[in-house]
């Protein structure tokens, strides 16, 4: 695919997009198609009109957390100094220009060659460095995350002697979150991130699925046997989870694995027993959180007038928690599986720094620490994107799968 | 009095030997049987019958006064010699050092309760500015129904960021100190209680009661002090009680990202500083911290759900 071709694709793309939302607005407005036809039907449906506007709300999100953390991570910052030192000592003369030329390549500065007509008649070509204005840079940041197809160079070397740049590897990215300045210096960030995403994604599935099992059964006997053992124990432990900072249970782990158990704590990619540490820890504070909207839901739906039907008909209790709750139980909790299946791809910040895998999470720390501002910039924007978009699917979700809820205004 | 007693049921035509009276006294008279209902006096009664939220009553006690005193009960300062520093460094529990010594030679015991001083001050303080202004952004919002689609829609927004993110970004730019935390927690730690307020005076702003007082021409203070504030207090307790262990937990991970002051000394500074030390070989000095974090944050926790509980007036028989 060559490159006129794919901004074309991409742009008529998100052009049929728009002109499809403002067909919707219109119909729904009454503007045009007033005609009762299985068209208008199509399109006032509910759902495709709920559906819109809680993508509209999600957008303004990401638009509004883009630009908040634009102007906060780009105040009171000295990136020239920061960012230059990253790539060890420069030699005195060129220092300037190759950091120029860097700040540039972030995207930073702009440059411009200005060509000057000297006396005895040669030319000499100069280059200027200029400081981009934060609104530019953050309009082209804005479009730099738009998903079209676009080319982005995910390495790129400076040679120390020469003030060289070369591109190592170029490829076409959907979206172009910038480069790492100090952290991973020259390496885009689109490339760590899908680097580091998998390695998220396949410990936090796994305490997704563990809490899940785990969970569930607990919020559902804490029902059942509403104010006996069962349940005063796990209100016990619910609390427990619920009010304790979560780093503090984090290490209270750490040291039962590392002093008791003899645990290995540090993750070793071929080892999948040190998944393990991470998985519990993390499906620990999981659990209590399914247990408690398990409960809730289940005394809810006790009290409700078709479960004193089935009671009246003589059903066994039984009967009426496996068959007739829990089916209507499950539609609402379907929601936060949704969510943590999307929120995995995040992993958690601090168990991955704690156990030492390098995920997604756990990067964001280390790169705080190198004032990497461009990572964080990344890293803060793609775990905003995510939560935005795992609400998003968890309510459009929801409102398809539960009959009860509607969407028109009154 | 007792004569009179004997002239009616001489008029009632009613055989005097079915009747024997006792006395009469005027003291009685007025006399209820039952005590009439307090509220407050239910809400005491509720709260002093649940054994647990006494315990945690004690705990929080015990914890305010060792912030206070417990500097003054037993404090060791650090020597400035490396060589007598040296000596005393992962020191265990001891007779002398209550709670051992960590990493940096400094008694465990002094460095947590000045910690916990200040991370109890901090919530304190935030959770105060918050309610506030949760109170009257909630009181408004119930009330004016113009506001309602544009608070809607911030909380909406905000409520799709993790504030965790939030607040890192924030404390980028500001200076580490009491105050810039401070101002970071209240910038939108108000809005759960504002729109759980909103939702309550919804619901109360309906019913009978409200209208027919409403009706018989009570002013709007009246109506919100007899008929919303009574209603309110158990949520606005509730949520109370979720703010200081959320303020102390933010607290911690703020210190766990390196954004707060690097001199002040706070709970969840020695957390995490314990936490990059040889915890393995001396887990006492990250224990000890867990487990006062632990009890701080499980009490007021526990402690605000049964007050929450206790001044609910659908509970109180």
């Amino acid at each position: 695919m060559n490159d006129i071709s794919a901004l074309i694709i991409g742009y008529t793309v998100i052009i049929l997009l728009i002109l499809l939302v403002v067909f919707i607005i219109l119909v729904n407005h009454n503007v045009i198609l007033k005609k009762d036809s299985w068209i208008r039907r199509f399109f006032t449906n509910p759902l495709t009109y709920y559906s819109l506007k809680r993508i509209g709300s999600s957008l303004i999100s990401v638009i509004l957390a883009v630009a908040i953390t634009f102007v906060l991570l780009r105040t009171n910052k000295n990136y020239h100094a920061i960012f230059c030192s990253a790539w060890g000592r420069l030699p005195p003369e060129t220092e300037n220009i190759i950091c120029n030329a860097y700040l540039a390549r972030l995207g930073l500065m702009d440059s411009y060659n200005v060509t000057h007509i000297l006396e005895d008649g040669t030319q000499s070509v100069e280059t200027i460095y200029v400081d981009v204005p934060m609104f530019t840079q953050l309009l082209k940041y804005y479009y730099n995350i738009f998903p079209i197809p676009k080319l982005v160079c995910l390495r790129q070397n400076l040679d120390n002697v020469t003030g060289e740049w070369s591109c190592l590897e170029e490829s076409w990215t959907l979206l172009d979150f910038g480069t790492s300045a100090t952290f991973r210096k020259g390496i885009a960030i689109t490339k760590i991130v899908g680097d580091t995403m998998p390695i998220s994604f396949k410990w936090s599935i796994w305490s997704i699925i563990l809490e899940t099992i785990l969970g569930y059964p607990l919020g559902l006997f804490m029902a059942k046997y509403k104010d006996r053992l069962v349940d005063k124990i796990g209100k016990a432990y619910i609390i427990f989870v619920d009010s304790i900072p979560g780093l503090v249970y984090y290490y209270m782990f750490l040291i039962f694995f590392s002093s008791v158990l003899h645990w290995k704590t540090i993750y070793e990619p071929n080892d999948p027993m040190t998944l393990l540490p991470p998985i519990i820890t993390s499906a620990f504070g999981g659990m209590a959180g399914i247990a408690y909207w398990v409960r809730r839901y289940m005394l809810n739906e006790f009290s409700s007038d078709y479960v004193k039907f089935a009671r009246s008909k003589g059903l066994s209790e039984n009967k009426i928690l496996f068959t007739h709750i829990l089916r209507n139980a499950i539609v609402p909790l379907s929601r936060s599986f949704f969510t943590s299946i999307i929120a995995c791809l995040v992993g958690s910040f601090f168990i991955e720094n704690i156990y030492s895998i390098g995920g997604f999470g756990g990067i964001l720390i280390k790169a705080l620490n190198a004032n990497d501002f461009m990572l964080v910039q990344g890293l803060v924007v793609i775990t905003a994107i995510i939560s935005v978009l795992s609400y998003l699917v968890s309510d459009i979700s929801m409102a398809i799968a539960d009959p009860r809820i509607s969407f028109t205004e009154e | 009095m007792v004569t009179d007693i004997e002239k009616v049921i001489e008029s009632e035509d009613l055989d005097q030997d079915l009747f024997t009276i006792v006395g009469t006294s005027e003291e009685n008279i007025e006399k209820l049987d039952s005590t009439p209902y307090s509220y407050w006096r239910s809400v005491w009664k509720n709260l002093f019958h649940n054994k647990v939220a006494i315990i945690c009553l004690v705990l929080l006690a015990l914890i305010v006064f060792f912030t206070i005193f417990g500097p003054m009960i037993m404090s060791h300062t650090t020597p400035g010699n490396p060589i007598l520093k040296d000596q005393i460094r992962n020191l265990s529990p001891s007779s002398e050092y209550w709670f051992g010594t960590n990493d940096g030679a400094e008694c465990i015991w002094t460095v947590i309760w000045v910690g916990s001083r200040f991370s109890l001050v901090l919530a304190a303080v935030s959770s105060v500015i918050n309610v506030i202004i949760g109170l009257v952004v909630g009181g408004l919002w119930g009330y004016i129904r113009k506001l309602d689609p544009i608070l809607i829609e911030i909380t909406n927004v905000i409520n799709n960021i993790p504030s965790l993110l939030i607040y890192l970004m924030l404390m980028q730019i500001l200076e580490p100190n009491f105050w810039s935390m401070v101002f970071v927690m209240c910038l939108f730690g108000w809005l759960g209680l504002a729109s759980m307020m909103r939702n309550q005076i919804i619901i109360i702003r309906n019913r009978e009661f409200n209208i027919a007082s409403e009706t018989l021409g009570s002013s709007t203070s009246a109506i919100i002090i007899h008929n919303l504030l009574p209603n309110l207090v158990s949520i606005i307790v509730q949520v109370i009680s979720g703010f200081i262990p959320s303020c102390i937990s933010m607290e911690v991970s703020l210190q766990y990202f390196g954004l707060m002051d690097a001199d002040q000394v706070t709970l969840g500074k020695v957390l995490s500083e314990a936490a990059g030390k040889d915890y393995t070989a001396y887990p006492h000095t990250l224990l000890f911290p867990a487990l006062i974090m632990m009890i701080i944050t499980v009490a007021f926790f526990y402690f605000g759900l049964a007050l929450a509980d206790a001044t609910d007036p659908k509970t109180h028989m």
